[in-house]
């Protein structure tokens, strides 16, 4: 390959003979040396050192001085560039007696070529006592004093150098450390690492390599403070801490990164991570002084925070002191005094704090069916329905009441006694309701010209008697199924809830600020920092010693993982949901418990009927037939799992629910079948398939998920794209028309009840919501309301889930068995609740911080 | 109290052949049940005989001499307006009956169902007067003796006492239902002859007929002695005046029945009794024909101007529009507002799915409730549900073999046999179309049974065309000559293969090779080319469903 030439090499040819000349001049001088006599001196014109009897180096003559002007001094060459340096070729430099440099082709062995030359001759120098060195034992001695040397350019290039002209060999190694040297001078981290690295692949443990990568860290860290990257800087202080813990300003230097990290998260109220830059500092440096210093600023901030605590306690701010002792806890939690004060102020002001992908919507619309997960959670905390589903057992959903003691049917089902609570004991947080109050609630659902009316429970309901003050009567046309279903709906009317209420003026009450009453908990308006507050709207009596939750603060992360880091840290202890994937990880750890929520959340794709999906029951089969679940299930869900907390389904209520036909398999995935339907589709449309618009909630892998089905449907021919349902945005309804497909994620815990606002997507019972369905489910539905006795239920259930699958009025994806952790301070937790905040009246949390 | 009327159809109900039809003559048989005087004044000219029965409430402002002014006043604007069109008696507090709205609804027919009445009395108006706070409130109902109509109640409270008796006035003019009879010739027009119709009362407004006057009819079936035996409304069945010409109109017939006026009676006259708008909304009750009589929830029930039904998707009705679309709740009933003109009949279209249950005339604000039997089409939408279930399964069993057909084809021409024996083999194992028939023929024989168990007929013949039409989409897109033609020519091609491997070894061996199926015409297959040349791994367009 033809060597480039540079101004590093000078003029082809010149070098070569200013070599030449050397060497002949040196071959000269041996060829005399060999023929003269010993003790005859050389007349040559320099005047080469005397060889040693011993050694009888030959003794070349310098070359002259026009020879050595083509050649640069060392002063003159210059460095070759990071560049040149990287590309190659090598090259080493000879340094001359005169002064010049000679560059030439990379020497062997390296380094420390002449020493290992001298060494081979010292050992062929014949030894005292060792019999006469031969002739051709001495040429051979005497070749060595001849480096060979093989010049960068001309046409000759292979000589032999005396050892006696070489003053000094840099090596292209050496080159690169010099090169290095300078570039760290300069700061350029970037290209010195390069450099180093290269120099550290071409010869392994160099000299000087060392020295030079403890400068690199430590440059670089003084870069990475400059750049305003201290934790990087602190990084590689401590790698450089590791290998060279004497290295000079390595202390210094730790104490300012140190302190700017400190700095930085006291400025954003972290006290959290500045405790941890701390203890990296002392656990490298246990006596540095900034160490101590922030260790005694940490402290008296602490104190301060506790002094401020006692006086907020004091003034009878509870909330106000438990707030000052929690930051306390995080400044410094190891100071004694933190664990009495916060464990006396956080057992009175119970603080549970949760970690969430998504908060509820400042509005809401209440007609709405469509929920996002926070606003379930809202609900949950702020509506109390007559009757909730608590548990599920025997395939069946179970009720509970928080306001009757028992409800009696009598007359064979068409009249139910009951029985309200006389009182609710401390931990409930709702006034006490009577009978008068419930029948004027009741009666607004009677009232078609109200906006409260409720027309499945006035066809049903035909009547209702105030038998006592906690005794009330409901007759009803016909017995329903379930009455506890049937009642499943929250108060909303103060009236109801009898004098004792606080503000009571009719209607929806707010108190003096403006708050709307909400039970048991009522949320506080944003305050804008990516956090929900709710707050027991009856605080517990100030002396009881049994308390209990009250209040609770959702934390937004932007994503799963960071609301697990933050429970790992013990920034909430409580995540109501946490991907399948992940649920495992927690099996090891102590601390927490993890639990399966009662019923799974089932995911399925629902189409508008107005729209083209909707009338095109091709169209609707040749996209579900498009779709691979299990591949869609196992790898944006489950992740891998095995733990089966993830199946297949066929209708959009639990695969454990009574109602669930097992013998309906789900569609296969057949894209040629699913091409063909939907080509099929487009005959019958008679036009080409506009892109479907599929509505999504905002919510991580429901996104990806729904990304993926777009895609599937792709590659049938199928466009679709997402539109967003981020926070704020409105849930989908039949009456709009911007939306094709609307991917769901559900529970349905009784689908007699809850199956109709499902597939309305609305809240109202009227059977105009049910227009836009085709005739065959409106009727469905309709019966579904009068069924009389479980075993028809499930029949119709069943033929309901068969009519599904046939007409495909849906895609019911898969259902995913949904886990909650809690870390083990919070206590009362039901066992396989139904909904994220179940019985949350009657949660615990006791005092605990972490120390990390 | 919800006016009854037996099950409709457009279609002639067979039901209504137990009724006694009698031809209707060219005459018209005297209203009145006593004998005709020998030279019998037209009814266009004759007046109506009315009685005004004016319940004056126990008040100071009506005892004595104010009532009797009230009444003389009352008198004296009936004759101004009315002239000649009625001969009107009035009495105050006359029988029992209390003044007061409570009172005046709870009158039923059977309360005024009298003979001595019917013969003296063409009309007769129970009006109440009775103080509202400052001022009045009047009530009236008209009973008509000709039809044995008791119709609505109207009230109309007034601030001014001194308006009494022009309120009372015009309280009758909105009660006023004018008679009229129906002469139809046999193929001619329809004739409209009103009773005082060629009378000319002094305010036009009461005139007894007018052009675009609304009419219900009536049949009054006499006995032998011509004596009112039974009188039956015509259900929805609604007659329009034409021109007007001495009291005679022609009149154009709306209703649901196919043949609403037949003309062969005998003993049956056809009365048309007129019609006002009487209440801001009819609640119209659906129910399947008895004895069941369920009421038919989430039924959809379209009112529109026009006679036939639109394709419109569905949508609510806007807020104070007397026609769109609307659901029955789950009692069977809708709420229909009155429209502003309510001398048009409308036309009310009930659909559940795509069946069309009814189409009648409907004018809602008539009457407050109004009863509609239907047949229970519970049974064909069950069967409908069942076929289209078989018909999705078939959808896809045909579209599959479409798939693996074109599939086999293509991996026959690129001789990958491997490909093609599996694809045959998949086709081979798929559903028959004996699968489908014997399924189709449970769903037929369980749906037939049904529908001859409820004496069902037309859900019978329902039952067997969507059956039939079923079965041959089986048979036309499943037929197995299809598959054979395939397989044929699947042999065909690898015999051409087996035979060009076998040309092909003759030809390095140097033998000369045999003359093959290649030389020879080919057999047309039969098979339908795909209609589409579609990308390589993907099966075509232009499945053969």
């Amino acid at each position: 390959m033809a060597r480039e030439w540079s101004a590093d090499f000078g003029q082809p040819g010149r070098i070569g003979r200013c070599l030449r000349l050397l060497c002949l001049v040196a071959l000269g001088c041996q060829a005399a040396r060999v023929h003269a006599q010993p003790d005859q001196p050389s007349t040559d014109r320099a005047q080469p050192p005397s060889p040693d009897a011993e050694t009888e180096q030959p003794s070349p003559e310098p070359p002259t001085e026009e020879e050595a002007a083509e050649l640069k001094t060392l002063d003159a060459t210059e460095l070759p560039s990071f560049q040149r340096l990287m590309q190659g070729p090598a090259v080493d430099w000879i340094l001359l007696t005169t002064g010049k440099v000679l560059e030439v082709e990379p020497l062997n062995p390296r380094p420390g070529t002449i020493d290992d030359l001298k060494g081979q001759i010292a050992k062929l120098m014949r030894k005292a006592g060792q019999p006469a060195e031969t002739e051709v034992a001495k040429r051979k001695r005497l070749s060595l004093y001849n480096l060979p040397v093989t010049l960068v350019e001309g046409e000759e290039r292979e000589y032999r150098l005396h050892i006696n002209f070489i003053k000094d060999i840099t090596y292209y190694e050496d080159l690169m450390l010099r090169r290095v040297d300078q570039l760290l001078d300069d700061r350029d981290v970037r290209r010195a690492y390069e450099l180093l690295t290269t120099l550290d692949q071409r010869q392994e443990n160099w000299p000087g390599v060392v020295p030079r990568r403890d400068r690199l860290a430590f440059t670089e860290s003084l870069v990475k403070l400059a750049a305003g990257q201290p934790e990087e800087a602190l990084a590689l202080l401590e790698s450089l801490h590791e290998r060279n813990a004497a290295y000079a300003g390595l202390v210094e230097q730790f104490g300012i990164v140190v302190d700017q990290l400190m700095r930085d998260a006291l400025s954003r109220d972290d006290s959290r991570q500045a405790r941890f830059f701390l203890k990296r500092l002392l656990r490298r440096l246990p006596s540095h002084k900034t160490a101590a210093a922030w260790t005694g600023k940490l402290m008296q901030a602490t104190r301060e925070l506790l002094s401020q605590s006692a006086a907020a306690e004091r003034a009878g701010q509870n909330e106000a002191a438990l707030d000052f002792v929690e930051q306390a806890a995080r400044t410094w939690p190891e100071l004694p005094e933190v664990l009495s004060v916060y464990n006396r102020l956080a057992n009175r002001h119970q603080r549970l704090r949760v970690g969430v992908v998504d908060l509820p919507n400042a509005v809401t619309d209440p007609n709405s069916a469509v929920l996002a997960r926070a606003e379930l959670r809202r609900r949950q905390l702020t509506e109390t329905p007559l009757f909730r589903a608590s548990r599920f057992d025997d395939k069946i959903a179970r009720y509970e009441s928080r306001f009757f003691q028992d409800w009696t049917p009598t007359e064979l089902g068409h009249r139910v006694v009951f029985r309200l609570r006389p009182t609710g004991g401390s931990a409930q947080s709702m006034p006490p309701l009577t009978a008068a109050g419930l029948s004027e609630a009741l009666a607004e659902r009677l009232d078609s010209a109200g906006d409260r009316y409720d027309a499945r429970f006035a066809a049903i309901v035909t009547g209702l008697a105030v038998r006592g003050p906690f005794d009330l009567t409901v007759q009803f046309d016909q017995p329903p199924l379930r009455p506890e279903a049937l009642f499943a709906f929250p108060f909303r009317r103060a009236a109801a809830f009898g004098a004792s209420a606080s503000t009571s003026t009719g209607g929806d009450t707010t108190d003096e600020n403006g708050t709307a009453n909400s039970y048991p908990f009522r949320m506080e308006p944003y305050a804008g920092d990516g956090r929900a507050r709710y707050r027991r709207s009856i605080a517990e009596p100030e002396r009881t010693a049994d308390r209990h939750v009250s209040e609770i603060v959702e934390i937004r992360y932007a994503s799963h993982d960071k609301a697990i880091q933050g429970l790992l840290r013990g920034e909430v202890s409580l995540l109501p949901s946490v991907p399948p994937g992940t649920v495992k990880s927690f099996s090891g750890r102590n601390e927490f418990f993890t639990q399966q929520y009662g019923l799974p959340v089932t995911h399925l794709l629902q189409f508008h009927p107005r729209q083209t999906p909707g009338r095109s029951r091709a169209l609707r089969r040749a996209l579900i037939y498009a779709l691979d679940r299990p591949q869609l299930l196992t790898e944006v869900f489950l992740r891998g799992s095995t733990d089966n907390l993830g199946r297949l389904t066929t209708a959009p209520w639990p695969t454990t629910l009574y109602g669930y036909n097992r013998f309906i398999k789900p569609h296969p995935f057949d894209p040629a079948l699913a091409y063909s339907l939907a080509r099929n589709a487009e005959k019958e449309l008679g036009h080409q398939i506009a892109p479907l618009r599929i509505w999504v909630a905002d919510a991580p892998e429901v996104r990806e998920a729904a990304g993926r089905i777009v895609g599937a449907w792709q590659k049938i021919g199928v466009p679709a794209a997402l539109i967003a349902g981020e926070a704020g945005s409105k849930m989908p309804s039949l009456a709009d028309d911007d939306w094709d497909v609307a991917y769901r994620a559900e529970v349905m815990a009784e689908p007699l009840i809850e199956l109709w606002p499902f597939l309305a997507l609305t809240a109202s019972t009227q059977t105009q919501a049910l227009s836009y369905l085709p005739a065959w489910l409106r009727h469905d539905l309709l019966d579904l309301d009068r069924v009389g006795d479980w075993r028809t239920a499930e029949q119709l259930l069943n033929k309901l889930h068969r009519q599904f699958w046939a007409e495909v009025h849906l895609i019911p994806l898969w259902e995913i068995d949904e886990h909650f952790v809690a870390r083990k301070n919070i206590r009362n937790i039901p066992d396989r609740p139904l909904w994220p905040y179940q019985a949350i009246e009657r949660w615990k949390v006791e005092p605990w911080f972490s120390r990390d | 109290m919800p006016r009854s009327i037996d099950r409709l159809h457009s279609k002639p109900h067979p039901a209504t052949g137990s009724l006694a039809f009698v031809a209707a003559l060219l005459f018209v048989a005297p209203l009145a049940g006593a004998d005709p005087p020998a030279h019998e004044i037209s009814l266009e000219l004759r007046p109506y005989r009315v009685q005004i029965d004016l319940a004056y409430a126990s008040a100071p402002d009506f005892d004595g001499a104010s009532g009797a002014l009230v009444q003389s006043d009352f008198g004296d604007c009936l004759e101004r307006v009315a002239g000649s069109l009625w001969q009107t008696s009035i009495r105050a507090n006359a029988g029992i009956r209390l003044a007061g709205v409570d009172p005046l609804q709870r009158l039923r027919p059977e309360d005024l169902e009298r003979p001595a009445l019917a013969a003296d009395l063409d009309k007769l108006y129970l009006l109440s007067v009775e103080p509202a706070g400052a001022g009045i409130r009047i009530a009236g109902r008209e009973w008509d003796t000709a039809t044995s109509q008791l119709g609505a109640m109207q009230i109309v409270t007034l601030p001014d006492r001194r308006e009494t008796a022009h309120c009372l006035m015009k309280l009758l003019q909105s009660l006023f239902r004018p008679v009229a009879t129906i002469e139809q010739s046999k193929g001619g027009p329809l004739r409209l002859r009103a009773r005082g119709g060629a009378l000319a009362p002094h305010d036009e407004s009461w005139q007894a007929l007018r052009e675009g006057m609304l009419f219900e009819a009536y049949y009054r079936y006499l006995n032998q002695e011509h004596a009112v035996e039974r009188i039956q409304q015509i259900p929805w069945t609604y007659l329009t005046a034409g021109r007007v010409e001495q009291g005679v109109a022609d009149g154009t017939v709306t209703s649901g029945l196919r043949a609403a006026l037949s003309t062969r009676r005998r003993r049956v006259e056809v009365v048309a009794l007129g019609v006002s708008r009487q209440v801001d909304s009819t609640r119209l009750t659906l129910v399947t024909r008895p004895p069941t009589r369920r009421p038919l929830g989430g039924v959809e029930v379209e009112l529109a101007a026009d006679s036939q039904p639109s394709d419109a998707p569905s949508t609510p009705p806007a807020e104070g529009a007397g026609s769109g679309r609307f659901v029955t709740d789950r009692k069977g009933q809708v709420l229909l507002r009155a429209a502003a003109d309510a001398t048009k009949p409308m036309w009310l279209f009930v659909r559940n799915g795509q069946n069309l249950l009814a189409r009648i005339p409907f004018v809602p604000g008539l009457h407050a409730d109004e009863l509609l039997e239907l047949p229970d089409d519970t049974l064909r939408l069950e069967v409908e549900g069942h076929v289209a279930q078989l018909q999705s399964e078939l959808v896809d069993t045909v579209a599959r073999r479409a798939v693996l057909a074109t599939l086999a084809r293509q991996r026959a021409k690129a001789r990958e046999w491997p490909d093609v024996d599996e694809f045959m083999r998949q086709l081979a194992a798929g559903p028959k179309a004996a699968v489908f028939v014997a399924d189709l023929s449970g769903i037929r024989v369980h749906g037939l049974q049904a529908a001859r168990a409820q004496k069902d007929r037309a859900t019978e013949l329902r039952v067997r065309r969507l059956c039939d039409d079923m079965a041959k989409l089986i048979s036309d897109y499943l037929e197995e000559d299809k598959l054979r033609e395939l397989r044929d020519e699947i042999d065909e091609l690898k015999k051409i293969a087996e035979e060009d491997d076998a040309a092909e070894n003759a030809l390095k061996s140097g033998q000369p090779p045999a003359k093959g199926r290649r030389d020879q015409p080919t057999r047309k297959s039969g098979a339908n080319p795909p209609e589409a040349v579609p990308p390589a791994k993907t099966p075509p367009a232009g499945a053969a469903f």
